[in-house]
């Protein structure tokens, strides 16, 4: 195997420009993904026989809920890659990742609980798979907030690495939640080994959706980790070159 | 198109509230993701170039022994 890209992600004037050259396409993209999936789910997507149209929040529920866990992954693997071979664009990319995921994670514990009302009768319930995602909300603002926690910035990373690294547990956990124990909380949508039970008039706007909301994680990962770069690296000749 | 017009669209068959809310809060959580970075970059960049712009202003010299209390340079907050 190559490991040249390995080494040139230590680097984060490579990192700068070659995010800057995929940008404009990430924007794109994803624009037009979330665009088509949004309005194919809101606007032609055939009512649910049991639940109506409060289903059609399914189409933005279960792309923050995906992304929020997929998030923290990232995170976690950044982590590891920061604490053993000392890469600091991984520890920037955790420090970058965290708002991104927290917001995700509102914004599934929110989009759940108005789907929950008409639903379930319920905003909430301490449900496995609703508690385990609150954890991973904690998780997050905990992130956040150890940066902040040590005066030295070394300290803080390693510190941070590591919870994101223990954190990484409740993962499963949320995975397995709906299988584990009885919970309120309908089981997966979308399985990569079985045959979906969801109609494709309603799946494949989903997966648009999905695939939307993706590409705007990268694209706003992007953005923050490339301020992080120039904020970081501000002393370098080859900043100083691009403000020139 | 599974709506008949405007009007049951907005309702969407009584859930119209949750529905709206929810959709209002991703729309949120988007431009709050897409604002924050861009007037963080903004902020960055006006810090670089007052930063180069200082050091242009005044060389690298060696710090001098000061009689007087310094006086902030002109134009620049205190």
């Amino acid at each position: 195997m190559n490991w040249t890209f390995f080494h040139k992600l230590g680097s984060p004037k490579w990192f700068y420009e070659i995010s800057g050259r995929w940008l404009p396409w990430l924007v794109i993209s994803s624009a037009i993904l979330m665009t088509v999936g949004l309005v194919w789910g809101l606007l032609f997507a055939p009512p649910d026989y049991l639940q109506g149209n409060s289903y059609r929040i399914i189409f933005i529920h279960v792309p923050s809920a995906f992304l929020a866990q997929a998030t923290y992954v990232m995170m976690a693997v950044a982590g590891a890659v920061a604490l053993i071979w000392r890469m600091k664009l991984a520890d920037w990319a955790l420090k970058c990742g965290a708002p991104i995921g927290a917001s995700f994670t509102v914004m599934a514990l929110v989009t759940g609980a108005v789907w929950g009302k008409p639903t379930w009768g319920t905003w909430w319930v301490w449900d496995a798979r609703l508690t385990a995602m609150l954890i991973l909300l904690f998780l997050y603002i905990g992130i956040i907030a150890l940066r902040d926690a040590f005066p030295s910035q070394q300290t803080a990373s390693k510190a941070c690495a590591i919870l994101a690294l223990v954190g990484v547990v409740n993962i499963p956990i949320i995975k397995f939640s709906v299988e584990w124990w009885n919970t309120l909380h309908q089981p997966a949508t979308l399985k990569l080994t079985e045959k979906p039970a969801m109609a494709p008039e309603m799946l494949i706007p989903l997966l648009i959706c999905m695939a939307g909301f993706y590409l705007f994680f990268l694209t706003v990962f992007f953005l923050r980790l490339r301020n992080e770069i120039l904020h970081r690296e501000q002393r370098t000749r080859w900043v100083r070159a691009l403000f020139s | 198109m599974a709506f008949e017009d405007f009007a049951s669209f907005i309702a969407m068959g009584g859930h119209g509230l949750y529905v709206w809310t929810s959709y209002a809060v991703a729309a949120l959580v988007v431009i709050f993701n897409l604002v924050g970075p861009w007037r963080e970059k903004r902020r960055i960049q006006a810090s670089i170039s007052r930063q180069m712009r200082r050091e242009t202003a005044a060389p690298k010299t060696k710090p001098v022994q000061r009689s007087a209390p310094m006086k902030p340079a002109h134009g620049e907050s205190v």
